[in-house]
């Protein structure tokens, strides 16, 4: 799911990870709109609120929104920064990093608000503004790493892609075109995934609040810990391989010496 | 790289305390503290609504135009700490109210019912509220209060 880069990701990949990560901003969307009276990854409404906050001249609105826009904003950066930076050196690490941040910041809002949370305007706000920087980065990285083939809070970009190879599918000569099939799947999946996650959330926040965020945390687990077991698993079996090479090698020697010995007896 | 990566924390650091000062000078929940009279409650979405003019439905009654609504109350107080005090001819509730979102809703609970309001408009003398009926229709009832004398 996270080890591979680019073109050298498969279908199954892509969909792994939408899956996922569909369900995560799903589940935090709708847990943020139910807390606070405001979505996580909502940039493109954002910024149609800052307009109409500027023609208000609402300055603390204006001020407010700007930060969250800044915030998703710095998640993306932060997000390609470190995929860019550290491919080389681990391509694993490189890609899991992002979501460890992003797991971090989640796991954040979710202790402060069952311990700490007293409901006034600047935890909100603050809050708000932290759950926007882990969608910026989950977003970053996913778009980064797919070639943005994955877009797990951009719907807008989904729906207008998924209508485009749906619009495709009208015309002979793209009905069995692998490419475009294949794109279907990873959008349909993306949507029912992103659904599921409103929903679990939906039906689980009045008996949780805050700790659906830690369902949040369980799933982004699950994401990191996936390809680090076939890491593990790899690295274990390569060990193993090598040791038995080793042994073989050694026995083989050892036969050709006992033969020359042999040899030079008789 | 590390001189950008420098430049770049900067921008956003001074970003961040800009727009933290204008926050924090603006606050609305400032704005709130304070005494209030009701002087209006105006329900808009029924009487718009077509099947109240084709004369199917009747037009709800003054008294039902309030049953709409949980809390209710001739004189609003609000107090630092989220505290909301509603006081009414001959009882007096204390409520919770909290501001949501950017500072745009305002929620007020008294542990059981919970109501938002949208603020349409927020002036030292004069507060306009859009009551947000379950479904999230905002348009649907508004609450004008004004600052006491």
């Amino acid at each position: 799911m996270l080890r591979k880069y680019s073109n050298t990701r498969s279908l199954g990949d892509n969909i792994k990870l939408g899956i996922l990560t569909a369900i995560v901003a799903g589940m935090v969307n709708v847990a943020s709109f139910m807390l606070f009276y405001s979505f996580s990854s909502n940039v493109t409404g954002y910024f149609a609120i800052l307009a109409s906050e500027v023609s208000q001249n609402n300055y603390y609105q204006i001020a407010i929104v700007l930060l969250w826009i800044m915030s998703f904003f710095l998640g993306s950066f932060i997000s390609n920064f470190i995929v860019i930076h550290f491919n080389r050196r681990n391509t694993y690490l490189a890609h899991a990093m992002p979501i460890m941040l992003e797991l971090l910041c989640i796991l954040g809002v979710a202790i402060y608000g069952t311990s700490f949370y007293n409901g006034t305007l600047f935890e909100t706000e603050l809050l708000l503004m932290i759950l926007l920087l882990s969608m910026g980065l989950q977003n970053g990285l996913t778009a980064s790493i797919s070639n943005f083939a994955v877009k797990t809070t951009h719907l807008t970009g989904a729906t207008t892609d998924l209508a485009i190879v749906f619009s495709m599918f009208t015309h002979k000569k793209y009905r069995n075109n692998k490419d475009i099939k294949d794109k279907a799947k990873l959008l349909i999946s993306i949507f029912s995934s992103y659904l599921l996650g409103a929903f679990i959330a939906a039906f689980l926040y009045q008996s949780l609040k805050f700790n659906v965020f830690f369902i949040v945390v369980a799933f982004l687990t699950v994401v990191i810990f996936y390809d680090l077991s076939k890491i593990y698993k790899f690295n274990r079996s390569l060990k193993v391989y090598k040791l038995k090479k080793q042994e073989t090698e050694q026995q083989n020697a050892d036969n050709v010496q006992s033969n020359s010995k042999q040899v030079a007896i008789s | 790289m590390k001189i950008r990566i420098a430049l770049i924390l900067l921008f956003t650091s001074i970003s961040v305390i800009v727009l933290a000062f204008i926050g924090n000078k603006y606050n609305p929940e400032n704005e709130f503290v304070g005494s209030w009279d009701e002087i209006d409650w105006n329900i808009k979405g029924a009487e718009k609504s077509v099947v109240t003019n084709l004369g199917l439905v009747q037009p709800p009654s003054e008294e039902d135009r309030d049953s709409i609504r949980f809390h209710t109350a001739k004189s609003w107080k609000f107090r630092p700490g989220g505290v909301l005090i509603l006081q009414d001819k001959h009882e007096e509730k204390e409520l919770e109210w909290r501001l949501k979102g950017r500072g745009h809703i305002l929620e007020i609970t008294d542990g059981v019912v919970t109501e938002y309001y949208d603020i349409n408009l927020l002036s030292d003398e004069k507060i306009e509220l859009n009551y947000i009926a379950p479904s999230f229709v905002k348009d649907y009832a508004r609450l004008v209060i004004r600052r006491s004398s």
